[in-house]
């Protein structure tokens, strides 16, 4: 696979050309920068595939199961298997949605599970994503270049054609779909990743539309397309927040929703991908709980591993976290995309001191974590092979059944000293190849 | 038990012409027990049909669209109510109404202003009268010192609002000492304004405060929405394309039969 490597500048052309890149916004003001590519990929063995697909399946299966009952009977409050506090605290639920059962009961379609593997190769669980996940249209498009350019790696190789995402996806859309056409519904050139947006929509043969495109008449939802005549839509996959979604239900300052969207929704005309409200299930308080859902909504044991975590608003966990804060890594559970990230080794005396008194004051507002040691991945920098950090997406897709994507988006951190791999924090990609045997 | 008849009506102007006017309205009398409704009635002008549906609060949202230029809009309801606390039924309650929520989030001047009254005593229902009469003490009422937008902390802070801002600061206490609580948006006797009064959760009910008159709900209140705080409780929310500025004229009446 190092043959790949003499192609990396070709192909992070076309990537460009493509308009594969990043939105960021920085003091108010709109970037737009590359998303740098790395042509040596993440190798994952197919038993270990296997091993990390079952895990996958379990945990979002177990997930949707968490939301469906939270916005209904919410049996795991009322058996004290989650703290109640924990699911009303968090910005992600919404009382709006309180009740509603989404078309074919699902509520994450498109499941993004972070993971990282250890130096001892155990992979662990970092985050769930379970709003807006992005990032499957990257690996998809660098392996269809990388395949342009270097066909025969792809022969030599027993590598799991990824190429299938746009299918699954158009298959999870019509999963739910209440009758009419597919939609991707973005907010525009300025976002962050518009690329993937109209990637997709081309990918799973739906219509890119604007928020501007779309109306709601009679609790139904139509898209007014060029000719004037409007199509009737049935499915919904939404890359807008859910609180600017529409503004008679949540914030009603949003201009880029699509006014009575909720109310389609709520009658059973139209499906949203993901369910508005879902934010509830993937608050790094909520992480904690996952592997004890896993136990009470399937009766199985979890077979992928969080990583170990501690909530300072129980007590023994606040003792052992002030303990051992040098060594910890603090999440404020508010922020996302790498940001409110803070390393305990990297604090000074006075600083350190600062940041107890916070978790003492503020108990809720963070989780801390034991570091892990990262495996690292083989990366070219300026023409020298170096270790870099990296963790996983996996895109999981739930329709019919579950499944798991057998690719994923490999993230590596560019800075040799950093573990944080978000992409808005200036982070490269890599493909990731699944070996078929 | 009291026989009322009700009216209420929201009136819209826009300087300018205004169209793709989506609109949700709240203003519909709920039916309870408490609150039986008869001979009820609406209309729209410009004319045009409304969709119902229940929100998660238990409101009925009547929601339209106008699409043609207007500068006009009005909605108008009337019906006659039976009102009687007496024939309150248990209920369920949310968890939700036990926690913060946008407009209704706890400061230091509260949290200060809390310390006066320790934690439940005598019953939920008493302390919540209790911290009634301490707030409505403390505070003032002063018409147009606030805005739909000011918060509970806010209010608090500068020491006057009007019945949105009593209602809310006495959700914030009541919260904050694990009392579950909601905002009432509704119409209390005589004509003019809508009003907004506090309910409390205690042993299966509800339990209707009204903080600006520091009184318990009785037989002259009618319920039009219910919610965490006065956002969840617009009883007209609208988006529409169009420079207009927009005047909002709403009249309410309530009186015994």
């Amino acid at each position: 696979m190092f043959e790949l490597v003499e192609h990396t500048a070709a192909i992070n052309k076309q990537l460009a050309r493509y308009g594969v890149r990043f939105g960021i916004y920085k003091n108010n003001e709109f970037h737009e920068q590359l998303f740098p590519f790395d042509t040596i990929p993440r190798v994952i063995p197919a038993d270990e595939f296997d091993f990390l697909e079952k895990g996958l399946i379990q945990r979002v299966n177990a997930l949707n199961a968490f939301l469906a009952d939270i916005y209904s009977e919410k049996k795991i409050l009322k058996d004290g298997i989650v703290p109640e506090e924990f699911v009303y605290s968090s910005s992600g639920y919404l009382p709006q949605c309180e009740g509603i059962v989404p078309p074919a009961g699902i509520f994450s379609h498109i499941s993004g599970i972070d993971l990282v593997q250890a130096e001892t190769g155990e992979w662990y669980i970092l985050e769930d994503n379970l709003r807006i996940p992005s990032g499957a249209s990257y690996p998809l498009i660098a392996r269809e270049l990388t395949r342009r350019v270097c066909p025969d790696v792809f022969y030599v190789n027993k590598i799991r054609d990824n190429r299938n995402y746009g299918e699954l996806l158009r298959e999870t859309m019509e999963a739910v779909n209440c009758g009419g056409i597919r939609v991707i519904l973005t907010p525009g050139r300025y976002n962050a990743a518009f690329f993937e947006h109209s990637y997709l929509a081309e990918k799973t043969d739906s219509i890119l539309a604007m928020p501007q495109d779309l109306y709601v008449e009679d609790n139904v939802v139509y898209y007014r397309s060029y000719d004037g005549k409007p199509q009737r839509v049935g499915v919904i996959y939404r890359r807008i927040s859910d609180e600017y979604l529409d503004p008679l239900t949540f914030l009603p300052e949003s201009v880029i929703g699509v006014p009575h969207l909720m109310d389609a929704y709520k009658a059973g005309n139209v499906a949203i991908m993901n369910t508005p409200g879902n934010g509830v299930a993937d608050d790094k308080g909520i992480y904690y709980f996952v592997p004890k859902m896993i136990q009470y909504y399937l009766n199985e044991e979890p077979i992928l591993k969080n990583a170990p975590t501690y909530l300072p608003m129980y007590e023994e966990d606040k003792a052992y976290v002030l303990e051992n804060l040098e060594k910890l890594v603090i999440k404020d559970v508010a922020e996302a995309g790498g940001y409110g990230v803070i390393f305990g080794r990297d604090l000074n005396a006075e600083n350190l001191q600062e940041m107890k008194d916070l978790i003492c004051r503020e108990p809720r507002r963070f989780i801390a974590q034991e570091i892990i040691y990262f495996k690292d991945l083989t990366t070219m920098e300026n023409g020298a092979a170096v270790e870099r950090k990296a963790d996983l997406r996996a895109f999981v897709l739930t329709g019919k059944t579950t499944k798991v994507w057998a690719s994923g988006l490999t993230r590596f951190s560019r800075n040799p000293e950093s573990f944080v791999v978000n992409s808005s924090q200036g982070g490269g990609f890599k493909d990731t190849w699944v070996l078929s045997r | 038990m009291r026989k009322v008849k009700f009216s209420y009506s929201m009136e819209l102007q826009f300087s300018q012409p205004v169209w793709q006017h989506s609109f949700s309205l709240l203003a519909f009398p709920l039916r309870l027990p408490e609150q039986q409704i008869g001979g009820f009635s609406w209309s729209l002008q410009p004319e045009t049909g409304l969709n119902f549906q229940q929100d998660s609060f238990g409101n009925t949202i009547g929601s339209g669209r106008f699409d043609a230029p207007h500068t006009f809009f009005l909605y108008e309801m009337s019906g006659v109510a039976w009102l009687s606390q007496s024939r309150r039924k248990p209920e369920p309650c949310l968890p939700f109404y036990r926690y913060p929520s946008a407009a209704c989030r706890m400061t230091v001047p509260l949290q200060n202003f809390l310390q006066q009254y320790p934690a439940v005593q005598n019953g939920i229902l008493q302390q919540a009268i209790e911290l009634m009469q301490g707030l409505h003490q403390q505070f003032r009422y002063e018409t147009g010192s606030t805005s739909v937008s000011t918060t509970a902390g806010d209010a608090f802070a500068q020491g006057c609002g009007v019945c949105q801002d009593y209602a809310q600061i006495l959700i914030t206490l009541c919260r904050a000492q694990g009392i579950a609580a909601r905002y009432i948006a509704g119409m209390i006797f005589g004509e003019g304004a809508t009003h907004a009064w506090v309910e409390v959760y205690d042993n299966g009910l509800w339990h209707g405060l009204d903080p600006t008159q520091n009184k318990l709900v009785d037989d002259g209140y009618l319920k039009l929405a219910q919610g965490r705080d006065c956002l969840d409780c617009r009883l007209n929310r609208g988006v529409f394309c169009g420079q207009a500025v927009q005047k909002q004229r709403v009249y309410v009446n309530l009186e015994e039969l």
